[in-house]
């Protein structure tokens, strides 16, 4: 079957004459019948917009003074019951309201109901919008539908677009959106192969955003393993703030710290996860760190802990006493110096940040943190 | 002094506006209430949502130019509160507004949130406004700003726009487009924009090629490298370099630091070197510690820098 569809994907890639003809996304279903998609695409590229059929005045009319920010609701309920025949110049109401929210969700509405009632004409519609934004929402709508019943042809669609590569790229972003989850690992290795940067980038970064949402504790795993560090990055960045995510950080954190590549690791801890730790349970977050204290890569991530703690803690003699939970030497200097300064810069007393600050002895985080402690005091 | 931008491609037919425009008169009429003294920005714009609740589409306005008494300090937060909230009010309402406060550091503020806000929704009028905006309000980092939006627009439009710059302004822009290239549009149009806009560079603008380091640096370390070694332009090369080096060195001080040492331009090499390697005291002291006093370090750093790291741990440079 993948071999029928690469055939079927490199003869219409080639008709095409495409970019993307050389890999073609995994799909989240198998494709219909081959000739049919052609001619879909075809059409749908080559159809002129379509003619403005006498449009029921009543309701178009009744939508223009409706589009306010205040009564978004009724605007709800008349691009809902649109019939096809309105919503070209229901369109062009829209596309004329003077709100960008109001304009923006319209447009998303009546897409919506576009798609419903009639894809190639919500298709040949949504090129004729001059906003390259509004155009791009129009469009997510249309795939946002269309994938759910032919998700073959919709990618076919959007990889065949040639003249307006925002468009495409826009269109992809939507698809992964909205289809990564079923095959994440299959659209990565795709994603990974494609030439432009940036471009491979976005991919990479939406499916790790899919994935890491859909399913957090198989992307974590799963990004364990992972060669690629933009995409390991980025999907255990994803991942860690996920709300029931049934991960236990600290089992996590444990992991991460076996990871091959020591900045990686360093960056991923004190970057998101001991802050995302320490913000949800800031006892569990500091155990972690002492229990770990004779690991040499946690300098920067103590610095973190105690940076946010010195927001979150406000008795001070219960922070103080945290710091000294913390082992002497650099993890607790790094942890006061922050815990001092963050605390000076949130507004909390300057004078307890210089005492937070004795904890730490001579060092550049220190001299840091003794600046923004004076400079705080300056202030009102 | 500024005009109103010219009508929107997208307006509505004549019929249509006339149905609106009608529609907001009589609302208006209906519910028009003279603004209340001003006492403090939120009590004012209470006042703006109310009168919108009430069908008043032109309480914002009306609220700024007939509000009697207020001082240019509340003017001015007034309008920062109004553009804060951008999505709910007329773009080119909130434009008048701001291009109707004196000029001054409050302004520019505003013009750029105003700029950045509409960027995002709507690349084709900010093109508009900008196109009709008055020559000395089109600064740095109202270009670098709006270009997050112009990134989507087709490159002739963009560089027919850029043609109406001097040198400076390409530069600027040319940044914020090279900026924006991993959020916003696709890297096929930057780079046709790009090629067709013939931005010079500028002393004071981050260069192309510098931006293009710090982008991909992160996103696509193995091209970033790959760029490095292809470019043939000593200065390009070294602009990508330190592009990439600054970036590096943010999460792998050891790794940016090996980058630092190859850039040609004493000044940066130094202002990098000195940043990354107090990065890597914050991260590993003791092997930063060792290393700044190593025949390595005495090679890329002068006594002076090595001694300002040191005596911070109460050491001292060996020269």
């Amino acid at each position: 079957m993948k071999w029928g569809l690469q055939l079927l994907l490199h003869v219409a890639a080639a008709f095409a004459g495409f970019w993307l003809a050389s890999s073609q996304p995994p799909m989240a279903h198998s494709p219909p019948v081959a000739a049919k998609k052609a001619a879909v695409v075809a059409k749908t590229q080559t159809s002129p917009p379509p003619p403005m059929p006498a449009r029921s005045l009543s309701r178009t009319e009744r939508l223009g003074p409706r589009l306010t920010p205040q009564r978004w609701p009724e605007v709800h309920m008349v691009i809902e019951k649109a019939d096809i025949g309105e919503l070209p110049a229901m369109l062009q109401v829209i596309l004329g309201s003077r709100y960008p929210d109001v304009r923006r969700r319209a447009v998303e509405l009546l897409f919506m109901r576009w798609t419903e009632l009639d894809r190639d004409a919500a298709l040949a519609a949504m090129k004729t919008i001059t906003s390259p934004q509004l155009k791009e929402m129009a469009l997510d709508r249309i795939l946002f539908e269309w994938a759910k019943s032919d998700a073959t042809a919709a990618w076919q669609w959007v990889t065949a677009i040639e003249d307006d590569s925002v468009l495409q790229e826009s269109g992809i972003e939507e698809l992964l959106a909205n289809g990564a989850e079923k095959d994440p690992q299959g659209y990565a290795a795709w994603a990974a192969q494609i030439e432009d940067p940036f471009l491979r980038y976005k991919a990479l970064d939406q499916i790790a955003s899919t994935w890491g949402r859909a399913d957090p504790k198989g992307a974590f795993a799963a990004a364990l393993e992972m060669n690629d560090p933009v995409l390991r990055k980025r999907v255990l960045e994803v991942v860690c703030y996920q709300e029931k995510s049934g991960i236990d950080r600290a089992k996590a954190m444990d992991l991460i710290l076996q990871l091959p590549d020591k900045a990686a690791r360093i960056e991923l801890l004190s970057d998101d996860w001991i802050r995302a730790f320490a913000n949800d349970k800031p006892e569990a977050a500091l155990h972690w760190l002492v229990s770990h204290a004779n690991n040499p890569d946690l300098q920067k991530v103590s610095g973190t802990l105690g940076g946010v703690l010195g927001e979150k803690v406000k008795n001070v003699v219960e922070l103080r006493a945290m710091a000294l939970q913390v082992p002497a030497g650099v993890l607790r200097e790094a942890f006061s110096a922050e815990a001092a300064w963050r605390r000076a810069a949130s507004g909390g007393s300057v004078q307890e940040a210089r005492e937070l600050l004795t904890l730490c002895g001579p060092c550049i985080e220190r001299e840091f943190a003794l600046d923004v402690i004076e400079e705080s005091a300056t202030k009102p | 002094m500024w005009n109103r931008p010219e009508p929107l491609a997208a307006e509505p037919k004549a019929e249509q506006k006339q149905a609106v425009k009608a529609n907001v008169t009589q609302s208006v009429d209906l519910f028009y209430e003279p603004p209340p003294a001003f006492t403090i920005v939120t009590a004012s714009l209470e006042w703006v949502w109310g009168q919108m609740d009430k069908g008043d589409a032109a309480a914002a306005e009306t609220l700024f130019l007939k509000n009697a008494g207020t001082t240019e300090e509340q003017r001015g937060q007034i309008a920062q509160q109004l553009v804060q909230n951008f999505r709910r009010f007329d773009p080119r309402v909130l434009a008048r507004i701001v291009l109707s406060l004196p000029r001054g550091q409050t302004a520019d503020m505003v013009l750029n949130e105003l700029i950045s806000e509409w960027s995002r929704y709507d690349s084709e009028e900010v093109l508009h406004f900008l196109e009709t905006l008055p020559a000395d309000r089109v600064n740095n980092v109202v270009l670098v700003r709006a270009a997050f939006g112009l990134a989507r627009l087709p490159a002739e439009r963009v560089t027919t726009f850029a043609a109406t710059l001097d040198d400076d302004g390409r530069s600027y822009l040319a940044e914020g487009l090279v900026e924006s290239a991993n959020q916003a549009g696709s890297w096929r149009n930057t780079s046709a924009i790009l090629s067709k806009m013939n931005a010079q560079g500028h002393k004071d603008a981050v260069s192309v090629e510098w931006t293009l380091g710090v982008s991909l640096s992160d996103i696509a370390p193995e091209e970033i490298e790959r760029r490095i070694t292809a470019e043939t332009d000593p200065v390009k090369r070294d602009q990508l370099l330190a592009g990439h080096a600054w970036v590096a060195g943010i999460s792998d001080s050891e790794r940016g630091i090996s980058l630092d040492a190859q850039i040609q331009s004493p000044q940066v090499r130094d202002d990098y070197l000195v940043r990354h390697a107090g990065d890597w005291l914050e991260t590993d002291r003791n092997a930063t510690l060792a290393w700044l006093q190593s025949a390595g370090a005495k090679q890329l750093m002068s006594l002076e820098m090595r001694a300002k790291l040191l005596k911070a741990y109460g050491l001292e440079a060996a020269p």
